[in-house]
C-alpha cells in the first residue's frame, strides 16, 4: 500500500508539473514564430562582427541528486556547475516571511570558505530568484537553493544562473518566468568575444558582462560587469547577449521536453 | 489622512504619487537629492571626507600602510574597502556581525577596485616586489536611508583625493626604507567614477537616488557607475525587468550626474587645499 | 530542515530482508553498491558516484610556514564540507555530528595513516613549505559517505599534481603550470575505508550501506585498509552493539580483497584520464554529465542554429504539432483531471497485475531509449514525436 499511495502521489506531481509545463508550451509557440524571425535576421551579425559566433555547447543532466526536489548538473562548454532546490520547506521562524517565501542561496566555491566574493554572488542569485519564483503562492515557507563549482571554464556566474533556472524548473516551483544568463569580454582591441573560455578570460580583458534575461519580453533582469567600455560597446555587448540568451531559452525548453517526453508518454 | 493612507498601503500611497510624475518628498521622477560633501573633516586620519546624500550620512577615513606586495602582483599596491553599517544608522540593522547589506556594499566596492576604475594600483608602489602602500578604506555610514553606494562611492574617492603621503624611498644597498614626513603629496592619478542608484517599479516607472523608504516599495534596483562616458559597471541584481530604452534613459541619466558629482567634488578638494 | 524520520515499517523491512539474507536494493550482504571514478580538468578533481552517493573533492596547494614541532614537513588539511544540498538536514558552513564523524574518519584513514609523503613537501626548513588542502563536498548522500569520501580524497591526491619550485640561493621560485611539469605528490601507499552496517547485535553484517540500511542498523563497523591488506584504521560505532572477533576478521577478510579490487579500479581510472589527458581536447567533468544518458540534454553545436535556419524550423514545426494535444488538454481542464485518474488506475493495476500484457511495450521504449543516448541526442524531440504516430 505504501508503494501504491508513493506511486500515486508522484503520478500526481508529475501532472501538476506537467501542468506548468504545458503551460509554459502554450505560452511560448505564441512568442516562438516571431523569434525565429529574430534568429534569422540575427545570423549576418553573428558571422560579422564577433570573434566567437555562438555560446558553446551546452548539456545538463536534470534530477541527478536523488534526495534534492530539483537538481540539475549543467555544463556550458568547459564550465560545470551543480544546482539543488530543496522546497518549499518549512522556514526558521526568524526567515519566515509573512506574505512570501523566503529563498535561500549557498554559493560553495570549489576549495576553501565562501567568502565575501560569493556572498555577492550569492546576492545577485538570490534577488534573481525572488523575481522569477511566484513567491506569494507559498507564504511561510522556504525554499533552499545550493550551488557547487565542479569546474571552472571561465563563465561560472552565467552558468550557475543558468543551472538554478533549470533546477527550479526541474523541482517544480511555479515560476512566472524563466532567466537566461549570458556571459561575453571586450578584448584589448575593443573586439566582443561572446561567452569566453577560461584561457581567453585569463588572457586579460577591458572589460567582462554578465547579463541575465527573462523569457516573457527578453528584458534585461540581471546585469554585472567588471571593468569599463564607452556605451556604444555596451549596448552591442548587451544586445549580443540578448540573441544568445535564446539559444539557451531553446535548449531549456529541450531539456523539459526530453525529461518530460519520458515520464508521459 | 495621508499619514493613515501611507501606512496601510504604502504602495498604493506611493503609486499615486509616481501616476502623477511626483514624489511625496517633492522631487520629481529623476531627481536626485541635494549632495554636501566635505573632505578632510578626520585630522588623524591620512584621507577622509563626509558625504550627505539627502539623509543618508557616509563618512570615510584611510590610513595607509606599508607592506610586502603580493607575489602574485609584486608592483601593485593595495586598497581595502570595508563598508560598516552600525545599528545606529538604521533601526532594520541589528548589532553583531556585518549583515547582507553591508557585506554586499563592501564587495561592491571591491569589485570596483579589482577592476582599476578607483585608482591604478600601479601608484601605489613604492619598490617593486619589496614594498608598497597599502590603503586601509572604512566607510561607515552613519545614518541611511537608500542609495547606500552612491554615498559610498563620493566619499571614496573624496578621501582619496584628500590623501597626503609622506615621501619613502627605499635604499636598496642597506636594504633600508627611508621616510620623510615633512614633506606629503597628495596621491596622483585617482579616477573618478559616480554611482547612480535607481528604483524601479512594476509599471516601467523609474526613480533615481531612492529614499530606503522607496527602495523597499520598489520591485528593483540597479546601480549604474560612470566614469565621464564610460559606463564602468551596471550592477543589476534580479528584480524587476528593464528593456532597451530603459537602460539606455537610465546610464544617459547617470552620465548627467556623473557630470555634477565631479565638479563638485573638485570644488571641495580645491578648497580644503585652499584651507591647507 | 530536520530529516524525515524513518518508520517503523520500513526498519522492521530492511532488518527482516537482511535478517534472510537478501537487501532491499537486490545486492548480496558482501556486495558494494556500482563505483564510479571521473576526474576534472584542473589538477587533483576527483567526484566518486557509489549508487546514488556522490561525493566531490578538490585537492589545492599553498606555500606556508612549516609547525615549528615538524620543521621538515610538509601539511595536509582535510576538510569535509556538507550543505543542503547533499541532504535537507545539512546546513551549509556547519557540520554536524554525522559531518564531523566523516571528517575524523578520513582524517585517520588518510593523513594518520601516513600514506602522503609530507617530508617530500617541504622546501625550505623552518621556513616554507607546501601545505596540502584536500576539500571534500558531499553532493549527495544516500548512505555510506566515508567510503565515497576517503576514496574521492584518495583519488583527487593521486590525480594532484602541485607547481614545481626551485631554489636560487634562500629565495624560493614557483613555476606557473605552463612553465614546467607539475610535480605529482609522493603516495606511499593506497588507504580505502569500507564500511559494514551491524544488524541483529552484530551477528550480521552489511557491506557498504545504504541510507535506509544506516539508519535501521544497530551500528557500524568501519575499517580502513590499503592494497597491501593492511588495517590502518578500525572503528565499531553503535548503541551497545558488541561483535565476536571471528565476525571483525571475517569482515577485515572481505574488505581487504575489495579494497585490492577498489583500488586497481582507482589506478585504472587515473591511467585511462592521463591518456586522454595526452590525446589534447580534454573536458573532464562534462563528460560525466553523461553519467546515465536518459536524463540528459545536449545541444551540441549551438552555432548549427544559426548556419541551418531552415532546418530548424522544420524541427520547431514538429515541435508544434506535438505541442497541440497538450493544449488542447489545458484548454479543458476537466478533462485533465479525468486523464489523471485513469492514469493513476493504470499504473496501479500495472503494479498488481505484475507487468504482464504491457511487457512488450515496456520492453520496446526501454530499447528507444538506449538508441536516444547512443544517438548521442541530437534529435529528441523528433523521436519523440515518432512515438506519438
Amino acid at each position: 500500500m505504501v508503494t501504491n499511495f508513493a506511486c500515486l502521489q508522484t503520478t500526481l506531481h508529475n501532472f501538476v508539473l506537467f501542468f506548468t509545463i504545458t503551460f509554459l508550451v502554450q505560452f511560448k509557440t505564441h512568442s516562438y514564430l516571431c523569434f525565429i524571425k529574430i534568429l534569422k535576421s540575427s545570423v549576418t551579425l553573428f558571422t560579422m562582427e564577433t570573434e566567437q559566433k555562438s555560446i558553446r555547447a551546452l548539456k545538463c543532466e536534470q534530477s541527478v541528486l536523488s534526495r534534492a526536489d530539483g537538481s540539475v548538473m549543467f555544463s556550458q562548454g568547459n564550465t560545470v556547475v551543480m544546482a539543488s532546490v530543496y522546497g518549499p520547506l518549512e522556514a526558521k521562524i526568524q526567515k519566515e516571511l509573512s506574505d512570501r517565501m523566503y529563498v535561500e542561496v549557498n554559493y560553495k566555491p570549489k576549495t576553501g570558505m565562501p567568502g565575501v566574493a560569493e556572498r555577492g554572488k550569492e546576492k545577485l542569485i538570490k534577488t534573481t530568484c525572488n523575481h522569477i519564483i511566484l513567491t506569494n503562492l507559498h507564504p511561510r515557507t522556504a525554499v533552499c537553493i545550493t550551488i557547487q563549482e565542479m569546474q571552472d571554464g571561465g563563465t561560472l556566474l552565467s552558468a550557475s544562473i543558468n543551472a538554478v533556472c533549470l533546477a527550479l524548473l526541474d523541482s517544480g516551483l511555479p515560476l512566472q518566468c524563466l532567466v537566461a544568463a549570458v556571459t561575453c569580454l571586450v578584448d584589448k582591441k575593443d573586439k566582443i568575444i561572446l561567452d569566453p573560455c577560461i584561457r581567453t578570460v585569463k588572457e586579460g580583458y577591458k572589460a567582462m558582462f554578465t547579463f541575465a534575461f527573462d523569457s516573457q519580453k527578453y528584458n534585461l533582469i540581471l546585469s554585472h560587469c567588471e571593468g569599463q567600455v564607452p556605451y556604444q560597446l555596451f549596448q552591442e555587448a548587451m544586445e549580443l547577449c540578448q540573441k544568445a540568451s535564446h539559444i539557451i531559452f531553446d535548449f531549456y525548453r529541450q531539456a523539459v521536453l526530453r525529461k518530460f517526453s519520458k515520464e508521459l508518454l | 489622512m495621508a499619514t493613515d493612507h501611507k501606512t496601510l498601503q504604502p504602495l498604493e500611497f506611493y503609486k499615486t504619487f509616481l501616476d502623477r510624475k511626483s514624489r511625496p518628498d517633492g522631487r520629481n521622477l529623476l531627481e536626485f537629492r541635494k549632495v554636501t560633501v566635505n573632505a578632510g573633516s578626520i585630522g588623524t586620519a591620512d584621507g577622509s571626507a563626509i558625504v550627505k546624500c539627502g539623509n543618508t550620512t557616509v563618512i570615510c577615513g584611510i590610513k595607509a600602510e606599508i607592506a610586502a606586495p603580493g607575489m602574485d602582483e609584486p608592483s601593485k599596491g593595495f586598497i581595502i574597502p570595508n563598508v560598516t553599517l552600525p545599528p545606529l544608522c538604521s533601526s532594520k540593522i541589528k548589532s553583531g556581525p556585518p549583515g547582507e547589506a553591508a557585506q554586499s556594499a563592501t564587495q561592491f566596492i571591491a569589485e570596483l577596485v579589482a577592476n582599476n576604475i578607483i585608482l591604478d594600483l600601479h601608484n601605489l608602489c613604492i619598490h617593486s616586489t619589496k614594498w608598497a602602500w597599502v590603503l586601509h578604506c572604512d566607510l561607515v555610514c552613519i545614518n541611511l536611508d537608500g542609495s547606500l553606494l552612491d554615498a559610498c562611492v563620493i566619499a571614496l574617492i573624496t578621501a582619496l583625493k584628500n590623501v597626503t603621503l609622506p615621501i619613502v624611498t627605499y635604499d636598496e644597498e642597506l636594504d633600508k626604507l627611508i621616510c620623510d614626513t615633512d614633506q606629503k603629496r597628495p596621491l596622483e592619478g585617482i579616477k573618478q567614477p559616480v554611482t547612480s542608484t535607481f528604483s524601479l517599479f512594476e509599471n516601467g516607472i523609474l526613480i533615481s537616488d531612492p529614499t530606503s523608504e522607496e527602495e523597499q516599495l520598489a520591485a528593483g534596483l540597479t546601480s549604474i557607475t560612470m566614469e565621464g562616458a564610460l559606463v564602468t559597471h551596471m550592477y543589476k541584481p534580479g528584480g524587476c525587468t528593464l528593456d532597451e530604452k530603459q537602460v539606455k534613459k537610465l546610464i544617459q541619466q547617470s552620465e548627467l550626474k556623473a557630470k555634477e558629482i565631479v565638479r563638485l567634488i573638485e570644488e571641495v578638494c580645491l578648497s580644503s587645499i585652499a584651507e591647507r | 530542515m530536520k530529516e524525515t524520520p524513518l518508520s517503523i515499517c520500513e526498519k522492521q523491512c530492511v532488518i527482516q530482508a537482511v535478517k534472510e539474507g537478501q537487501r532491499v536494493d537486490g545486492r548480496s550482504l558482501a556486495e558494494q553498491r556500482k563505483t564510479c571514478i571521473t576526474f576534472g580538468t584542473e589538477w587533483g578533481c576527483c567526484q566518486v558516484l557509489l549508487g546514488n552517493t556522490r561525493v566531490m573533492a578538490q585537492v589545492s596547494c599553498t606555500i606556508q610556514v612549516p609547525k615549528s614541532s615538524r620543521a621538515n614537513e610538509g601539511m595536509l588539511f582535510i576538510n569535509v564540507e556538507m550543505s543542503t544540498m547533499a541532504a535537507e538536514h545539512f546546513e551549509a558552513g556547519r557540520l554536524g555530528q554525522q559531518g564531523i564523524e566523516v571528517n575524523r574518519l578520513v582524517e585517520r584513514c588518510i593523513k594518520d595513516s601516513r600514506c602522503i609523503d609530507l617530508e617530500s613537501l617541504c622546501i625550505l626548513v623552518e621556513e616554507q613549505a607546501w601545505e596540502i588542502r584536500v576539500d571534500i563536498h558531499v553532493l549527495n548522500h544516500e548512505g555510506n559517505l566515508i567510503d565515497a569520501a576517503t576514496l574521492a580524497a584518495l583519488g583527487a591526491l593521486c590525480h594532484f599534481r602541485r607547481p614545481d619550485v626551485t631554489l636560487d640561493g634562500r629565495e624560493v621560485i614557483v613555476h606557473q603550470l605552463d612553465e614546467r611539469d607539475p610535480v605529482p605528490l609522493t603516495i606511499l601507499h593506497y588507504p580505502l575505508t569500507l564500511s559494514f552496517a551491524l544488524f541483529d547485535q552484530g551477528k550480521i553484517y552489511a557491506l557498504d550501506p545504504t541510507n535506509l540500511e544506516e539508519r535501521s542498523a544497530d551500528g557500524k563497523l568501519v575499517l580502513g585498509l590499503n592494497a597491501y591488506r593492511e588495517l590502518c584504521t578500525l572503528q565499531i560505532s553503535g548503541d551497545g552493539v558488541f561483535i565476536r572477533k571471528e565476525a571483525v576478521l571475517s569482515c577485515a577478510n572481505v574488505a581487504a580483497s575489495r579494497a585490492v579490487e577498489m583500488v586497481e579500479m582507482l589506478k585504472k581510472c587515473l591511467a585511462a584520464d592521463a591518456a586522454e589527458r595526452i590525446k589534447g581536447k580534454y573536458d573532464g567533468l562534462v563528460s560525466s554529465v553523461a553519467l546515465e544518458a536518459e536524463r540528459i540534454t545536449t545541444q551540441s553545436q549551438a552555432t548549427a542554429y544559426f548556419k541551418t535556419p531552415v532546418h530548424n524550423l522544420e524541427e520547431n514545426a514538429d515541435e508544434e504539432s506535438l505541442s497541440v494535444p497538450k493544449t488542447k488538454l489545458v484548454k479543458d481542464q476537466g478533462i485533465v483531471t479525468l486523464e489523471t485518474k485513469s492514469d493513476v488506475s493504470s499504473s496501479e493495476s500495472d503494479i498488481e497485475m505484475e507487468p504482464l500484457p504491457p511487457a512488450s511495450v515496456v520492453k520496446k521504449r526501454v530499447y528507444e531509449e538506449i538508441d536516444i543516448g547512443n544517438d548521442s541526442e541530437e534529435e529528441p524531440v523528433m523521436l519523440i514525436t515518432k512515438e506519438l504516430t
